[in-house]
């Protein structure tokens, strides 16, 4: 089992660090992605105003939000879709499994979806006895594991294809391989049995477009169109920031969000489903639900700085850009949303108290704000959230430490006192000795650059 | 204001804005000038070799990063308060920095007071005024030969906060590339964070090795003599690390390059 | 228009489909379908039920418009009714007229709402199902089709 916890983000990060398999999948996986998403953007001209273009539009939207919502909900329902609003996990959880029930379902496929691994919806339909298999190629890998995703793009990522091929073999009785399209077939032939078996298909929604109605979700293996098509019954969760105004606002965002996940112009498969089917002799879902999840996000939009968590369009971009991403993976985050942007999402999704660690886990850098497609400034974030956690829940130590330090950068004899004192200390001070664990740490000046100042 | 146009146009050794009308107002930061005075003393030296005039506030401390960064806002306004006020005395007509970051913080100032009439148009004007030495010297004075020289081969390292806040990434290359002497190499990853990031580096001792160790291996792999950066901090960094590991790569920061008069 | 065509057929190419350009899409049909030696075609006229089309080789449908600049399908589910056709068998080949090929995908979403409401289920395809989940290692045909051809109809 491989599920930790936010709170223990020091110690997860720590044993990252000693596993040499997991650093070198990290370090392929995150420069490759990094590099394809520059030449992406670099393949259009206009890269920058259409940041800026996804950037307004998710502005508009998150300051009338109740408004799109209404849109989104009156012209779903019009064309015969089902809309019902969880405030959070524990309800959209019992919505969903309520669908099921009522329908006798035994079997669900799943396609890959951030907010039912948020809800945990995965639990809450297996204790209520169906069988859920997820469809996505490296979430179906993890599930067959019982590990959380560790990439919002590439849930897989740490896994070898030895380890993949011990797991298929163990699980599904594939003869041991080193071929992935090997594995990729039986991973193919096993799921089609339970697609045609599946009573109820569960998905995701990248956008949700408020003037039609319409959910768009994009892909590149096919498994999200065999979820939304083949069974009677179409659940779809979304986060209530997903709605967009208008259907040509896609234009935009279809440009972004492929670009900055995967360096694709497009992605294979883009699904745009406006309602039920207008006849019954069509293939499709006789049923649509689109289940609104709040969870935390309206206490998220009611703040001014950090309604902008909100605009996240979850390409992953900002994982690969950030230097501790690159070094610990998804796992050490404790997290459904690693990363830069999990580090900022976690503690206003969970409550601070559960993540206080991870808005301090950052150098700051800023790499996660140049490659974000809709602008987001994390490292304001991080300084927001540092803000809220440091005064109330900093160690006594540390909150000491920085009102002496307050009086001694206000006083000049004060400071002049505390740089002797320095010279006298800085070998036995805690500080230094967190720093030279791995490092010379250059000695304080025998006289500062006050001391030798001399106006001529 | 600076006119900022009219600084590209100028060539080696004439400038925009007649550097010897300009008065500067030196800002070392606290780490400078408790760790690292010659980068100090070597700025000092490269704006008056341009003919600048430049006066020192003995009263001066820290701009308030590591407050600012570490979530005590409180505490931090206490200290940039007191910064501003200090620097509003000066009659100069630049605050320069041989720091991005601590330069970038003065640029944050506004964002530290937004909502507060009395000192957010003071921090504004403040930070309108408040240059890191690469940027000051080539986008303000039009200087990009300082007349240094110095022999062997060397590259640099972007610190964050110049490269991302203050957006340094052509100026300190132009005056590297005029030093006599001198191979400049571009570092493979040169924009990729070295790890320090202040309290980062004491609360995540380990990440921040693991980080930093990307870094020296790219200086390793790029034969250099010398690494040159912008910040104090990062180099302290990098050169903590080549020290422990026996490399003979010397770190170095740009004011120092800059101030090398080597006839080797 | 011809630019157009050709670049369409180089997007296509770009993601690893199969892209011909023909005055006689039948004859073109009769050839791949000959060359594949296959024995069940689905075509999204005359479609199989649902559950029986998994026993199928090849999909056959239209497309009712074309992006030039990703080499992307538009399939409206108001003309192209039946989704798995295009999906669930390992070969997908789509006959498209020239005609419908337009520049942009702003261009291909414009028209999607161009003096009608949107269909139920509108789906874009842009070359053969693909995976990169293990080891980023590239992986061709997954959940969908592993082969993917789009006849182009020259004089329509």
């Amino acid at each position: 089992m491989n599920h930790l916890s936010s709170e223990t983000f020091k110690e997860n990060a720590r044993a990252a660090l000693a596993d040499v398999q997991l650093r070198g999948a990290l370090k392929n996986a995150t420069s490759l992605f990094g590099e394809r998403r520059k030449e992406a953007a670099a393949s259009l001209p206009n890269w920058e105003e259409l940041r800026t273009q996804a950037r307004a539009i998710k502005d508009e939207v998150l300051s009338d939000l109740d408004r799109y919502l209404k849109e989104f909900v009156r012209n779903a329902e019009s064309r015969g879709a089902v809309v019902h609003r969880a405030r959070d996990a524990a309800e959209a959880n019992s919505i969903i499994c309520g669908l099921a029930k009522e329908r006798n379902a035994r079997v669900i496929v799943k396609s890959k979806s951030m907010t039912t691994e948020e809800t945990h919806l995965n639990d809450a339909l297996e204790a209520a006895g169906m069988q859920v298999v997820e469809t996505d190629l490296g979430e179906y890998i993890i599930q067959l594991a019982n590990e959380p995703p560790s990439h919002i793009i590439a849930p897989a990522i740490h896994k070898t294809r030895q380890q993949v091929s011990e797991l298929f073999a163990t699980e599904l009785g594939m003869p041991p391989t080193d071929d992935i399209a090997q594995m990729t077939s039986t991973a193919r032939a096993t799921l089609r049995d339970r697609f045609a078996a599946a009573d109820v298909g569960i998905s995701g929604v990248n956008f949700a477009i408020a003037e039609t109605g319409t959910l768009v979700i994009v892909e590149n293996e096919g498994n999200i169109r065999l979820t939304t098509s083949l069974p009677r019954m179409h659940i779809a969760m979304m986060g209530i920031e997903k709605v967009i105004p208008r259907f040509a606002d896609l234009d935009v965002f279809l440009k972004l969000l492929p670009r900055s996940g995967t360096g694709q112009r497009l992605t294979t498969y883009q699904s745009f489903i406006t309602g039920t089917k207008r006849d019954a002799a069509d293939e499709g879902p006789d049923e649509l639900h689109i289940v609104l999840l709040d969870n935390g996000r309206s206490r998220m939009l009611a703040h001014p700085v950090t309604r902008q968590s909100l605009a996240c369009i979850r390409c992953g971009a900002c994982l690969n850009a950030c230097p501790v991403y690159q070094q610990v993976g998804g796992h050490a985050y404790g997290s459904v949303y690693p990363g830069p942007i999990g580090a900022v999402i976690t503690p206003q999704l969970m409550g601070i108290e559960k993540a206080a660690q991870l808005p301090f886990a950052s150098s700051l850098c800023g790499a996660c704000r140049d490659v974000c497609p809709v602008k987001i400034d994390i490292p304001q974030l991080l300084l927001h959230l540092r803000a809220e956690i440091s005064p109330r829940k900093g160690s006594t130590a540390e909150r000491l430490a920085f009102k002496v330090w307050a009086k001694v950068m206000t006083s000049p004899s004060l400071y002049k006192l505390s740089s002797i004192a320095g010279r006298i200390l800085q070998h036995v001070m805690p500080i230094s000795r967190a720093w030279t664990s791995g490092r010379d740490l250059r000695p304080i000046e025998s006289k500062s650059f006050h001391d030798l100042w001399s106006n001529d | 204001m600076w006119n900022a146009g009219a600084a590209t146009e100028g060539r080696p050794y004439s400038s925009a804005r007649s550097a010897n009308e300009m008065k500067v107002a030196l800002f070392v930061t606290c780490l400078v000038d408790q760790m690292w005075t010659s980068i100090g003393v070597s700025s000092v030296a490269v704006l008056r070799r341009v003919g600048c005039k430049v006066e020192f506030d003995k009263r001066q401390t820290c701009c308030a990063q590591p407050a600012f960064n570490t979530g005590y806002l409180d505490e931090a306004r206490v200290v940039a308060r007191r910064f501003i006020s200090i620097f509003e005395e000066s009659k100069a007509d630049a605050i320069v920095s041989p720091s991005g970051s601590c330069t970038a913080m003065v640029h944050h100032y506004p964002q530290l007071f937004a909502g507060d009439s009395e000192w957010l148009p003071r921090a504004q004007a403040i930070a309108a005024r408040t240059h890191e030495l690469s940027a000051f010297l080539v986008r303000v004075l039009g200087k990009e030969d300082v007349g240094a020289s110095w022999k062997g081969r060397l590259t640099w390292h972007d610190a964050c906060h110049g490269l991302r806040d203050l957006n340094l990434k052509s100026e300190p290359r132009t005056l590297i590339r005029n030093v006599r002497g001198a191979e400049f190499v571009e570092l493979e990853y040169a924009d990729a964070c070295c790890g320090f990031g202040g309290t980062f580096s004491v609360k995540y001792p380990e990440i921040s090795l693991a980080i930093l160790d990307q870094k020296i291996d790219a200086i390793e792999r790029a034969g250099v003599q010398a690494v040159v950066s912008g910040d104090a901090s990062c180099l302290m960094q990098i050169g903590g690390r080549l020290s422990r590991k026996g490399s003979k790569v010397r770190v170095m920061h740009l004011a120092e390059l800059l101030n090398e008069s080597s006839q080797q | 228009m011809t630019n157009r065509i050709d670049r369409f057929k180089e997007s296509v190419e770009s993601v690893a489909g199969h892209c011909i350009v023909t005055t006689d899409a039948t004859d073109v049909l009769k050839q791949i379908l000959a060359d594949l030696n296959v024995q069940r075609v689905a075509s999204s006229d005359n479609p199989p039920n649902a559950h029986d089309i998994f026993n199928f080789d090849v999909g056959i449908s239209s497309a009712q418009a074309a992006i030039a600049e990703t080499g992307t399908l538009v399939l409206d589910s108001a003309c192209e009714r039946h989704r798995l056709v295009s999906l669930v068998p390992p070969v997908h080949i789509a006959i498209i007229n020239a005609s419908t090929i337009v520049e942009t995908l702003s261009d291909a979403l414009t028209l999607l709402q161009k003096d009608k409401e949107i269909s139920p289920a509108i789906t874009f395809i842009t070359g053969p199902s693909r995976t990169a989940d293990i080891e980023l290692t590239l992986t061709i045909g997954v959940h969908g089709p592993q082969e993917l051809y789009v006849i182009v109809d020259s004089s329509k």
